[in-house]
């Protein structure tokens, strides 16, 4: 069975199964159902959420995505959906079933809600039957406990399958559905639809324009992965800006040390303009040499030396790791 | 000849003068080689000074020679000013360049313009030689003042570096410099000195030698000292330096 988050759905004939959602860009893939005429449903499976399209004739009649134990439809499902498939991956899956199955999912997803958790123990089993029949009930019951789930689907109060968990196909007879109805703890929902007829004159896809609707999405997602790159981009030169300073006041305070104030003044003179030169080997070089060439006025070689290769070793020590 | 004659000829001062700026311009040197072309210029110029005070130790009959020695010593001081300036300008810019090479062509090519400039115009009379001995050393002087205030002003910049010491013994020798040309200025200024006696005899001029004769004695034994003086204090300041940047 499918678990749309809440419970689960049955299983029609495979379209498609397990494809990239990534794979197949939302407004193209949508619209080739619409153009295939599809009746049944696409469910789409994310880490942490799930969304189920209803088509009937290839007209979707209903998009509902459950997240965080919530449930959205509608535009804002599609909106959410649009976004889960250009930033997370996720599965697809593409299953056809019958008009009056599609509006007994309807009923499940986003139908009216005539019964909730009623405790099976209190209700009155053929009454409420009997008023299936006389509303002539478009959608479905869902008898459940903690670990089971069965549902009974209705068309014009007509019971026209049977689905429970483990199974992988619509039956026609309802033993385990009443099997779980005496199971104790046992609890009831109904729920209620429009019939197909009615359903059919809802086409979100012709309500919304979702090629606008995807471009946006993918917009908002590439500015977003955008702001993230730059942002990284900018605390990683914030940290190397404050490397390098952190190493020319190290410099700074070794020539202070080795030949006094006018050594941390040559230091300064060559990094202050740009440290950026300590990261290059060549550059490196360049600066240790004029270090030296201007030390060995004011200072004896060996100091001299002993300071050049003390700055060196710094160098090293500090920012190869960056290298 | 034999050395007492030789020395009697010279005069025994003149002659351990020479000898002790012989000295100093070859540790000058021996320092400028191994050193930054910022020193270069000030042991040149130290340099220059022996060439110039050579002179002495075989004066000749050619008025020429002289006015060149003469020459060749101006150029020496200037040689030592521009030094200690563009060592003033590292310390305030840290700023290195140059090569060393241009710099003993710039001063090669100063000589050799100056001793030309003299070849071609007409051989100096005693009088003309003592004239360009009075510029030099007026010049002497009056750079060596300015060099004693870039010395400071140096120190001031490399207090805490261990070459500073070395140039408080430099301004110790220019400050004995000062007093060497100062006071054979002095002299000449007052015509005191050796040349304008004979060129005032030669020309019938009565002079009072005994009028003024402790002032141009002083002057005289200072100029004799503070030049043997300067020299030990050269050779000194350039030996104390090379210890202090080893």
């Amino acid at each position: 069975m499918y678990n749309p988050g809440v419970f689960q759905l049955p299983k029609g004939a495979p379209v498609v199964t397990q494809l990239s959602a990534a794979a197949t860009p939302g407004p193209q893939f949508l619209s080739s159902l619409a153009r295939q005429a599809i009746t049944g449903y696409v469910a789409y499976a994310f880490a942490a959420s799930q969304a189920v399209l209803l088509y009937d004739g290839g007209r979707m009649i209903s998009a509902t995505l459950s997240r965080g134990g919530g449930r959205v439809s509608g535009l804002e499902a599609l909106t959410e959906l649009f976004r889960r498939i250009a930033t997370e991956p996720g599965t697809v899956d593409v299953y056809r079933l019958t008009p009056d199955l599609v509006m007994c999912l309807h009923a499940l997803l986003q139908g009216e809600v005539l019964h909730k958790d009623q405790d099976m123990r209190l209700v009155d089993a053929k009454g409420l039957l009997a008023k299936i029949k006389a509303d002539r009930l478009n959608g479905c019951l869902r008898i459940y406990t903690q670990e089971k789930n069965a549902l009974i689907f209705y068309r014009d109060g007509v019971g026209i399958g049977f689905f429970h968990d483990g199974s992988d196909r619509i039956e026609t007879q309802i033993n385990e559905s009443q099997r779980i109805a005496g199971l104790p703890g046992a609890k009831l929902d109904v729920f209620s639809t429009r019939p197909p007829e009615e359903l059919r004159s809802f086409d979100l896809l012709e309500m919304v324009n979702v090629e606008k609707l995807w471009d946006s999405t993918v917009r908002a997602h590439q500015a977003q992965l955008e702001k993230l790159h730059a942002d990284a981009a900018a605390s990683e030169q914030r940290n190397l800006e404050q490397k390098l300073k952190a190493v020319h006041e190290g410099l700074r305070a070794l020539a202070i040390e080795q030949i006094g104030k006018l050594g941390g003044a040559l230091v300064d003179k060559e990094l202050l303009e740009d440290r950026a030169i300590l990261l290059d080997a060549e550059k490196r070089t360049a600066f240790l040499g004029r270090i030296e060439a201007g030390a060995k006025l004011v200072a004896g070689m060996s100091k001299v030396k002993a300071l050049v290769a003390q700055m060196r070793e710094k160098i090293e020590a500090e920012l190869s790791p960056l290298s | 000849m034999s050395l007492s004659d030789y020395l009697n000829t010279i005069g025994a001062l003149d002659a351990i003068r020479v000898a002790l700026w012989l000295v100093a311009a070859a540790i000058s040197v021996y320092f400028s080689v191994g050193s930054a072309r910022i020193w270069t210029s000030i042991s040149t110029g130290f340099l220059l000074v022996f060439v110039s005070e050579a002179y002495f130790a075989y004066p000749s009959a050619d008025p020429r020679i002289s006015a060149i020695h003469s020459v060749v010593g101006t150029i020496a001081i200037l040689a030592m000013t521009h030094g200690l300036q563009e060592y003033y300008v590292f310390s305030r810019t840290l700023d290195v360049g140059g090569q060393k090479r241009w710099v003993y062509l710039a001063v090669a090519a100063t000589v050799l313009a100056s001793i030309a400039f003299l070849l071609i115009n007409p051989t100096p009379s005693e009088a003309t030689v003592r004239n360009i001995r009075m510029v030099e050393n007026a010049t002497w002087v009056f750079l060596t003042v300015i060099n004693l205030d870039m010395v400071r002003k140096i120190y001031v910049q490399v207090r805490d570096t261990p070459v500073a010491r070395g140039f408080l013994a430099f301004s110790a020798t220019f400050a004995l410099i000062f007093l060497w040309r100062g006071s054979a200025l002095y002299l000449e200024v007052y015509g005191w000195d050796d040349a304008w006696e004979h060129i005032a005899s030669a020309a019938g001029m009565a002079l009072d030698p005994d009028r003024f004769s402790v002032r141009a004695a002083i002057a005289r034994a200072t100029q004799q000292g503070a030049g043997i003086l300067a020299s030990v204090a050269a050779s000194g300041s350039f030996l104390y330096v090379l210890r202090l940047l080893r």
